[in-house]
């Protein structure tokens, strides 16, 4: 299923040359070498193919005209991702009109019984977190969780959980006030638990 | 005058709990009902499960279609034109 394209592996200096110098050959390269670990980022903010190839397009942009600004002796990827993580940010402040509203987040908040204990039992679960990688199943039913929050969950969700952003950095990008900010991650983790609890229950 | 936390409490809290950041009593009684409650026990452990695989979805990548790349490509190469030519002003 996996098209091997064997493409040339450009080191971190012959990207930062070939950028600046506006070289189309390695740009290309660039291109193929990149696309897939930006694009996977890019998804995290909006789920609609040709909204995310524009963001792409335009984060690609700015890397070759930023690149004068990067900074030589730190590494190249955590910079362009930031890139990619604003631009998204970036294109969801402008089309918050267009996302979906589907998901009901409180179908998938744990229920409780009117003295505050669970509704349901609640099973521990026996998983490896290597089984993300060893077993596509699961890897393919967290990003989907990750996917269905609404925006408004999933994007501090994803910052935080994903990123790695502290909460005073994420409030700040999505102008939300901090105690919001972790109110809405801690009421997505639980949907996201609740999703994967439903996947191991069933398997 | 509530004594005891209900596993809803405990719920609610879990991300302060998580993260060390609630007051000395409140995590007092919230240990103490975690000591005496089973199903909480679980749920704070998947719930923990939970957020490292979520952790690993960071390095995640998704096929780009051909198509996709080549558009992207043919995009770059008309700005680029754009851009060196305003670079020689
Ligand atoms: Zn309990």
């Amino acid at each position: 299923m996996v098209a091997i394209m064997k493409v040339r592996e450009l080191d971190q200096r012959q990207i930062v040359e070939g950028l600046k110098a506006l070289d189309t050959d390695i740009i290309d390269d660039f291109v193929d070498q990149y696309s897939r670990p930006l694009f996977g980022v890019i998804l995290n903010y909006t789920k609609n193919p040709s909204d995310a190839e524009e963001i792409l397009q335009d984060t690609l942009l700015k890397i070759i005209k930023k690149i004068e600004t990067f900074r030589e002796e730190s590494d190249i990827w955590p910079w362009m991702r930031r890139i990619a993580i604003n631009n998204g940010i970036m294109w969801l402040r402008k089309h918050r009109a267009k996302q979906d509203r589907t998901t009901q987040l409180e179908d998938l908040l744990p229920k409780f019984s009117r003295d505050g204990e669970f509704d349901s039992p609640v099973y521990g679960w026996s998983v490896d977190p290597e089984e993300v990688y060893l077993n596509s199943e699961l890897a393919g039913e967290l990003y989907e969780a990750v996917q269905s929050l609404p925006y408004e969950y999933r994007v501090p969700l994803v910052l935080k959980d994903i990123e790695g952003y502290a909460i005073k950095q994420i409030s700040s990008l999505l102008g939300l006030k901090e105690p919001t900010t972790k109110t809405r991650i801690h009421r997505a983790r639980l949907f996201v638990r609740e999703r994967l609890a439903q996947y191991f229950e069933g398997r | 005058m509530k004594d005891f936390f209900k596993c809803q409490e405990c719920v609610d809290l879990l991300t302060d709990y998580l993260e060390g950041s609630l007051e000395v009593e409140v995590k007092r009684r919230l240990d103490e009902h975690l000591a005496g409650c089973a199903p909480c026990i679980n749920f704070v452990r998947t719930f923990e499960k939970s957020q490292d695989l979520t952790n690993r979805l960071r390095e995640q990548q998704v096929n780009v279609p051909r198509e996709v790349q080549e558009r992207v490509k043919s995009f770059l190469k008309v700005e680029l034109v754009a851009l060196s030519s305003e670079r020689q002003k």
